[in-house]
């Protein structure tokens, strides 16, 4: 019994570790970027009213988002890839997300300097179960779910990976709280501009990363992320980090989501599961740090 | 008298210190929190040491040993963020009242970690030693 649970476990962490891998091969393996499918791709599901439906459709179909290549910048410099970089080709072309260069972002020096300590040393507190915001949050593992809640005017971002949480989009037309205590996911308000979700979201800590390989962010992030379904099986993301604390200018990126048909979210608790100490601590052993008792 | 300037400081350092661990998992500026450790000319010489830091855009500022008698609030600090060294320059006082400078320069250790370290020399006035401090 105790081996089958150690076998699912290191299943569940091999898949962890290579879903970045994973998603970009099977993506490239039906023909790259965001118009992958190799079947014509049906519109995005609608609401009687016209709305886009960023979730599973009405009726019972289920699926959930998948991420592709959750990275928000392209390494060029040896300096600037990770362990897991190595060995990941880096798609191109028409359909691909448009994100800019490492080089091309514009960091503070620290925040630079942070970065690239990071590819290196890849101590991510998502790793750790620890909850991530914005694209980390969005883009976690084994899929994501948008629900929306008409009644109640919000909208849930719920993930099946990571802590396995969830983020509630205010649709009411709310400002943020003037005095917020800084938390993991930020205070996040949204609208519709045409089909586009865009949410606005402030109140960040400084406790986790914001993307998996680890953009420094700061209490200062103020973070706009815009949402579509061009078709049935596309979701695009698309983030503006505005951190005046950490880059000198707010910088754009984002990322595509494959819908993944008859998936659905599960069960899922990080901190029985997650037995990944190469995302924790990079491939080699050596780097192993376990001076701190509290996870980072 | 000395009693409550004493229980006036140990509240003071408490405070400030208990406030301070709230940013413990702190994954922003890795300079930004409560430093702890000893400083000393030698091994067997060695003396409290705590520096707590801050940091806003391009600008560095904080206490050395926020409190105490020999507190030095920091007038200038740098880091080089491609070797992660780090300058720091503060002004106290000696028993007397007289200016005091201190010069601290370190270098940032296990980034990724909680307990980051940051180690180095430390000069104080005539005297110079080396010192250690976590992160807490």
């Amino acid at each position: 019994m105790r081996r089958r649970h150690f076998f699912a476990a290191s299943a569940a962490t091999a898949v962890l570790a290579l879903s970045p891998v994973l998603t970009h091969s099977i993506f490239a393996q039906r023909g790259g970027g965001a118009q992958g499918a190799s079947a014509p791709a049906r519109p995005a599901p609608r609401t009687p009213d016209g709305k886009v439906i960023l979730g599973s459709p009405v009726g019972g179909e289920r699926g959930t988002w998948m991420t592709v290549d959750n990275r928000l910048a392209i390494p060029e410099k040896p300096e600037e890839f990770g362990d897991r970089d190595a060995t990941t080709n880096f798609p191109s072309g028409p359909g691909v997300f448009p994100k800019p260069k490492v080089g091309q972002v514009p960091f503070q020096p620290w925040a630079r300097g942070l970065f690239i300590y990071r590819t290196k040393h890849e101590f991510e507190p998502y790793t750790r179960c620890k909850p991530a915001g914005g694209a980390r949050m969005v883009g976690t593992a084994y899929g994501t779910d948008f629900i929306d809640v008409p009644e109640q005017k919000r909208i849930y971002i719920t993930q099946t990976g990571g802590p396995h949480s969830f983020r509630p989009i205010y649709m009411d037309g709310r400002p943020h709280p003037k005095d917020m205590d800084p938390t993991y996911y930020g205070h996040s308000v949204g609208h519709w501009e045409g089909d586009a979700l865009v949410i606005d979201t402030v109140g960040f800590n400084e406790r986790s990363w914001i993307d998996l390989r680890g953009m420094p962010t700061t209490e200062s992030l103020h973070l706009t992320e815009r949402i579509t379904r061009p078709d049935f099986n596309t979701l695009r993301y698309e983030m503006t980090i505005d951190d005046p604390e950490a880059y000198t200018a707010p910088w754009t990126s984002g990322m595509f989501f494959r819908w993944a048909p008859g998936a659905e979210q599960f069960e899922f608790v990080c901190q029985d599961g997650n037995l990944a100490p190469i995302l924790m601590i990079g491939a080699d052993n050596k780097k192993l740090d376990r001076s701190s008792r509290i996870a980072p | 008298m000395r009693a409550k300037v004493f229980c006036f400081v140990c509240v003071w350092a408490c405070l400030t210190i208990a406030l301070m661990t709230g940013a413990q998992a702190q994954e922003g500026h890795p300079l930004i929190g409560t430093w702890s450790g000893d400083w000393g000319p030698s091994a067997t010489e060695r003396t409290p040491l705590l520096i707590v830091m801050d940091w806003k855009t391009t600008t560095l500022s904080g206490i050395i040993n926020p409190g105490y008698p020999d507190e030095a609030p920091i007038r200038a600090g740098t880091l080089d963020s491609t070797k992660w060294t780090v300058h720091l320059e503060a002004d106290s006082k000696d028993e007397r009242g007289n200016p005091v400078k201190v010069v601290v320069d370190g270098k940032l250790e296990n980034i990724g970690s909680l307990n980051r370290t940051l180690t180095g020399t430390m000069t104080r006035g005539s005297i110079k030693g080396n010192f250690k401090l976590t992160r807490e």
